[in-house]
């Protein structure tokens, strides 16, 4: 398979394809819902849940990964 | 939810796009349960942080949100440190902050006294500067050799005065310009008034790129009303005159030099104070001691008492410790002059000097 096209394929994508690709695929996903979206350093969950403030539960149906701490 | 992750695999291969962080939370917040998804990745070095948080409502994401951002903003046991291009939190540096004191805090008493008092008037006068006009802003400029105290100074301050501080341990960052993280610094520093904004080694911070940028920010286009700009240098020929000599810029600075043998006598008392009895040195040692340090900074004092204690301790039981401090005077002596033999010899070097 030639991987030039993938390449100039994503060279051509704007820097917020993925934003993009993840918002349209969560609307489609859930289209009674409203998708809130936010790139705000502040927002972070696990110190919040760390302090009793919510509860975090992962989703087993996802494939969850960290590649850095 | 496989179409979710086909396109963050689809996106995930080659130089162009990195997932670091993906993950997908169900959450339970006060009576309402809703999820996020979570989706870190790295697009040509610049690092990109995405939340989405799905619900019915989006008033409640709305109030989510705020409830998130509000917590995370606020200060609990830590300070705000700018390094990198971003400000983060810093629990260490708060923890330093708490062991410092003024009444720990050697330094000629004269000098000791006219900072604080300097920095309790300017802070109780703000209705007098407004009613003259006057800018209520203040810019400190503490100058000297490394080692003599103006770290332990800005902490001793920070612990006294209860007055926000913010760190800034460099202007640069890996992705963005010195303008933009000077510009980060001073916006936060006007949201945060009245707070000592700290920069310490100014003539590190300060390049023959950023510095007209620096100086429009210090000198205010934007007003700094309530900033209490408190730096150190080491060297002070280094920095321009435009940043030293100018009154509106740091109109006040203190010398840190190299301690006089009362403040010596002070710091090695309050150091053996707390050594075990058979360990401390007598007071004829003592003295002998501060004698014999002369040419010492604080930094050089604490290194002598580490030494002496460690070399104490190898020896056999009831060697006295006032002849192992004078032998180890005498060695610390003999490699600060080696030291200097060498960078006589050396080309000039940038020299980071760090404050005990």
């Amino acid at each position: 398979m030639n991987p030039m096209p993938t390449v100039l394929q994503t060279l051509q994508q704007p820097s917020n394809a993925i934003s993009y690709y993840l918002r349209l695929t969560l609307r489609e996903m859930y289209p009674e819902y409203s998708l809130f979206e936010t790139e705000d350093g502040n927002f972070y969950l696990p110190p919040f849940a760390g302090a009793g403030l919510c509860k975090l539960e992962y989703r087993e149906d996802f494939e969850q990964a960290l590649t850095h701490t | 939810m496989n179409r979710l992750l086909r396109i963050l695999r689809h996106h995930d291969g080659g130089d162009f796009y990195r997932i670091e962080q993906q993950n997908w939370y169900r959450v339970q917040w006060e009576e309402y349960t809703f999820e996020v998804v979570l989706v870190n990745y790295t697009k040509s070095n610049c690092s990109c942080k995405i939340h989405f948080i799905i619900t019915p409502d989006v008033g409640l994401a709305n109030a989510f949100f705020l409830a998130v951002t509000r917590w995370s903003a606020e200060l609990r046991e830590e300070v705000w440190v700018f390094n990198g291009g971003y400000w983060g939190k810093s629990e260490e540096l708060y923890r330093s902050i708490q062991s410092s004191s003024l009444d720990n805090l050697v330094l000629p008493a004269d000098l000791k006294a006219e900072i604080h008092r300097d920095l309790k008037q300017f802070l109780a006068s703000r209705e007098l500067y407004n009613r003259y006009r006057i800018p209520w802003k203040r810019g400190i400029l503490l100058l000297g050799p490394p080692g003599n105290g103006k770290t332990h100074a800005i902490k001793a301050l920070v612990n006294d005065l209860k007055i926000a501080p913010l760190y800034v341990k460099s202007f640069t960052s890996q992705y963005g310009t010195d303008q933009g993280g000077i510009t980060s610094v001073f916006q936060r520093a006007r949201e945060t008034t009245p707070c000592l904004l700290i920069l310490e080694d100014l003539d590190s911070l300060i390049t023959d790129k950023n510095r007209s940028f620096f100086l429009n920010e210090l000198d205010g286009f934007a007003g700094n009303t309530g900033i209490i700009v408190l730096a150190t240098t080491n060297h002070p020929e280094k920095l321009d005159p435009a940043i030293v000599n100018r009154p509106s810029r740091f109109d006040r600075k203190y010398h840190f030099e190299l301690p006089a043998v009362a403040e010596r006598v002070t710091y090695l008392n309050m150091w053996i104070s707390n050594w075990e009895s058979e360990m401390r040195p007598t007071a004829e040692g003592l003295d002998a001691t501060a004698l014999a340090t002369d040419g010492f900074s604080f930094a050089y004092l604490k290194e002598l008492l580490v030494s002496a204690l460690m070399r104490w301790i190898n020896l056999p039981q009831g060697s006295e410790m006032d002849a192992v401090l004078l032998e180890q005077c005498h060695l610390l002596r003999s490699q600060m002059s080696s030291m200097v033999e060498h960078y006589d010899r050396a080309p000039a070097t940038d020299d980071d000097g760090e404050e005990e």
